[in-house]
């Protein structure tokens, strides 16, 4: 992507003016976006991203430049701009020696660039037609075929020369039910780290049919009732309790800061006995997945919390100097735009030892969340809250009624204390994690578990 | 490479292809900041990206493709990329490449584009606010930041009828995070200031929050009539915009499809779309399909005026063209976006708000709204804090509770609008509100 000789001189520059460590990120990244709504394909979008990030360190201070020319004049002035934010040079370059070290990159099937269009748009429509076939409520159909051809390089003043490729493909499906005066909606969106080869595992119209039958569910549901209740909540995307309950607070991002609820904690017991926890970017082909981070850093397998046990933080070079412990392969981040910092990748509690049919039957009155939405957290005081996609209400162990427009709110050191049951059909879900170093593909999940007590968001 | 070298290249390929409806659009930002935490400087950042979109008509279908990359080369293989795409569509969306609205139809906006600031101006801002914030309380603790820095866009727009725009704007900002901790809890405020100077008050107002809010107790579930502070008012507003386009109302996809022309709010309430507000520097004069931009009122004393509508979807609705083409980054297509969506100010003071309030709840913070408001049924059910109100005065602080409701009835059930109308950080596509009192929301607490 950049040639060696002029990473070596970039480098150099980046250090000239009193910074120890520099660090120049490359990235050429293709994407492609196929959108339909009301049965037609109106839209493709064809996006060729390309730029370079150059970081330069002073002890924890950092200092970043980025640039979408990479032109040797546009390199030469990035990086000049990150030594004269650091300081003033004396003129002298620092010879730096890189030594390309090729990494082993897991392949795919297909690269999305040698497949046709239309075998893609041929799977979308597959999906949405049987979300639109389900029933005659099912008032409208949007759906996205996306896929990503991410190339990078990282080079660093210690030696380090390293590139990855990642591709990855999503279908995202949204299907709104009408009565007529009343809207409700489903939603599903599968995504891998492979090529178009990823519906041979995962079926376009069971996706399509999926996000339909979750959107006639809610539009026959009542509200969700308001107040402190025992929850079970699902397999798959369920895992964004743990993602947004504990995940972030985890990340040096906010532990090396001291502004995270878990800062100070490792080797104490702040989960349930029952709660094993893992961040995994090393899963074959999995949607968080990668072989090196955006640092350079092979992915890695952390046990974060172990029997209920703080075992490990993730962690990213600054935080790594912030904290004095070891990277984790956690650096991540957008694009090069961003400056990297520590993030999940694949973040799932794993299987524990109550069978699943005696998590629901023990639930006297509560709520069965069986999909999740999205949510939020605040690190600093583990305040977070999520959405319930789709809900029943649970009367003396049996699921009953759906209920819709809930959400379940919490702080992230009570929850962990509170899964009291833990089952064993481990299961995840993909999302797109938004911090300060932009929206990154994140895998969540989960068995089911069980919450003793939560707030759950509803009608009053 | 400069957009006139990048219009010609793209425009001489679009001839060769034999291509008669076309159009080009360039951006090109840059941005400088700098961040402090625990009284040092910890990050400093420049950016400058450009890239390209071409779009053309093939058949009656519109094919589209963008870059980052300007070099000859792949400029070239773009117009083939997007002719290639448009083979695909069959959306029986008819193209439109527009004239122009005409001379002196632009507006020429009065807002100056500020020069980005240096590192050493970056730094002795944050380093500033960061003294001024350790100094206004003995509670601050590790992870009070400070931040300070600006943003310029240039957007062009030509087309093969011979529409030929351009437009720079700016922004800059300070930005400060106070976290306090007295010993049993820790609290955060944050402020911010349109401007690089560190004589506003910023670090005071953030200090002032984070304190306010220790000690914050926990609500009884039941039926409440709140406030929303105006910040909140604007989260709100940003959440549910997608009601106010034309196209969700015509795919069935806002519930305000088929009103204009009735009563959707309470009659105290006027919401504007307003390109040229004058607090917002990030004005701008025409839309990204090449249409003059203007103000006008979405909500009228609760009759809603019009929705918001690009050249395509005007015409399919048989409506005239709002100006509210946008499009999020090179990359993405043409949708429809407001402006700085503004909520117009009432009568009654934030504190005469509260009064007619007399008891109930007021609401400083709502959380996971990405996810916890869906703007197709206007359902919410929002992570909350804020403060008890008890005969019209803030009492005790309170958190961990949700309200929850649904947009389209809270517009009904607006009780008074405050004259305080705050806007966020300037924005292309921002928010501005007041205070607003709203009967009868749900809220799960204990």
């Amino acid at each position: 992507m950049i040639e060696k000789q002029l990473l070596e001189e970039l480098l150099g520059i980046a250090v000239s003016t009193g910074a120890d460590f520099a660090e120049v990120f490359a990235e050429q990244e293709r994407s492609g976006q196929l959108r339909l709504i009301s049965g037609k394909i109106e839209s493709v979008r064809d996006n060729l991203l390309s730029g370079v990030g150059i970081r330069a360190f002073v002890g924890t201070k950092t200092y970043y430049a980025s640039t979408s020319d990479t032109t040797r004049a546009g390199l030469l002035k990035c990086a000049a701009a990150v030594a004269g934010a650091v300081g003033d040079g004396n003129g002298q370059t620092t010879p730096i020696n890189l030594t390309p070290d090729p990494i082993a990159i897991e392949r795919v099937k297909h690269l999305p660039g040698n497949v046709e269009t239309k075998r893609k748009a041929d799977i979308l429509r597959e999906a949405t037609d049987a979300a639109s076939g389900l029933d005659e409520k099912i008032s409208q159909v949007q759906g996205v075929y996306m896929d990503v051809d991410r190339r990078f390089l990282v080079a660093n003043t210690e030696g380090l020369c390293r590139e990855d490729r990642k591709i990855r493909t999503r279908l995202a499906i949204t299907a709104v039910a009408s009565d007529g005066g009343e809207n409700q909606s489903g939603f599903y969106g599968p995504g891998g780290g492979m090529g178009i080869e990823f519906f041979e595992r995962v079926s376009p119209r069971a996706a399509g049919e999926r996000a339909a039958r979750q959107a006639l569910t809610n539009l026959s549901a009542v509200y969700c009732p308001a107040g402190t209740m025992t929850v079970a909540i699902e397999n798959g995307f369920g895992g964004v309790i743990f993602h947004e309950a504990c995940g972030h607070s985890l990340e040096a991002t906010s532990v090396g800061i001291g502004a995270s609820q878990m800062a100070g904690k490792l080797g104490q017991q702040i989960a349930n006995p029952k709660v094993t926890a893992i961040d995994d970017g090393t899963i074959s082909h999995g949607w968080g997945s990668f072989d090196i981070d955006d640092e350079g850093n092979p992915a890695s397998r952390t046990v974060l919390i172990e029997n209920g046990i703080l075992k490990n933080y993730m962690i990213d070079r600054l935080g790594s100097r912030r904290m004095g412990m070891p990277m984790t392969g956690n650096s991540r981040r957008e694009n090069y735009t961003y400056e990297p910092t520590s993030r999940m990748t694949n973040t799932f509690i794993d299987n524990g030892p109550d069978k699943n049919e005696d998590i629901i039957a023990s639930i006297e009155y509560g709520l069965y969340a069986k999909e999740m939405g999205g949510g939020s957290v605040n690190p600093l005081t583990g305040e977070f809250n999520f959405a319930v996609k789709e809900g029943y209400l649970v009367r003396n162990g049996k699921i009953c009624e759906p209920v819709r427009g809930a959400s379940l709110i919490g702080t992230g050191a009570q929850i962990l204390q509170d899964i009291d049951m833990v089952g064993q059909n481990l299961a995840t879900g993909q999302g797109v994690c938004g911090s300060s170093s932009g929206s990154v593909p994140t895998d969540v999940g989960q068995p089911l578990i069980r919450v003793r007590k939560i707030t759950v968001g509803g009608r009053s | 490479m400069s957009f006139t070298q990048i219009k010609e290249i793209l425009f001489r390929e679009a001839k060769r292809a034999g291509l008669t409806d076309y159009d080009v659009y360039f951006r090109m930002a840059s941005d400088a900041s700098a961040e402090a935490l625990n009284k040092e400087l910890s990050s400093c950042t420049f950016g400058t990206k450009g890239g390209v979109s071409f779009r053309c008509a093939v058949n009656g279908k519109i094919g589209a493709a963008s870059s980052q990359c300007l070099e000859e080369k792949e400029l070239t293989e773009l117009v083939a990329r997007a002719i290639a795409n448009a083979e695909v569509i069959d959306a029986d969306e008819e193209p439109i490449f527009f004239a122009g609205s005409g001379e002196g139809a632009y507006r020429k906006p009065d807002t100056a584009v500020p020069a980005l600031p240096d590192a050493a101006v970056l730094r002795h801002a944050v380093l500033e606010l960061q003294d001024q914030l350790y100094a206004a309380s003995d509670l601050m603790t590790d992870g009070t930041t400070s931040a300070a820095g600006a943003a310029t866009v240039t957007v062009s727009l030509a087309n093969s009828k011979g529409l030929d725009l351009s437009h720079s704007a700016g922004m800059c900002y300070t930005y400060a995070e106070a976290i306090v901790n007295d010993g049993k809890e820790p609290s955060f405020g944050t402020a911010f200031a349109p401007v690089i100077d560190t004589a506003s008050d910023i670090a005071k107002k953030a200090t002032d929050e984070a304190l306010a809010r220790l000690g914050a107790g926990t609500v009884k579930t039941g039926t409440y009539d709140v406030i929303f502070a105006a910040k909140q008012v604007r989260s709100l507003l940003s959440a549910f915009s997608g009601i106010f386009s034309g196209k969700n109302a015509l795919l069935g996809l806002s519930l305000l499809a088929g009103k204009e022309g009735q009563t959707v709010a309470a009659d105290c309430l006027t919401v504007v779309d307003d390109p040229f507000y004058a607090e917002n520097t990030m004005q701008m004069p025409f839309d990204a399909e090449g249409v003059a931009t203007k103000e006008k009122n979405l909500i009228e004393n609760g009759v809603l005026k019009t929705l918001l509508y690009d050249l395509t979807y005007a015409k399919k609705a048989g409506k005239t063209p709002t100006g509210n083409a946008a499009r999020g980054s090179i990359a993405d297509p043409v949708s429809i976006s407001p402006y700085c969506l503004r909520i117009a100010p009432g009568t009654d003071s934030p504190e005469g708000l509260r009064e007619k309030l007399g008891n109930g709840l007021y609401i400083t913070e709502l959380k996971g709204l990405h996810a916890g408001a869906d703007a197709v049924t206007g359902d919410f059910s929002i992570e909350s804090a804020g403060f008890l109100v008890e005969n019209g005065k803030l009492t005790k602080p309170v958190h961990s509770f949700t309200v929850a409701g649904n947009f389209f009835d809270l517009l009904k059930a607006i009780g008074g609008v405050a004259d305080n109308v705050e806007m966020g950080l300037p924005s292309v596509s921002g928010t501005a509100a007041p205070d607003l009192l709203i009967k009868g929301l749900s809220v799960a607490g204990e």
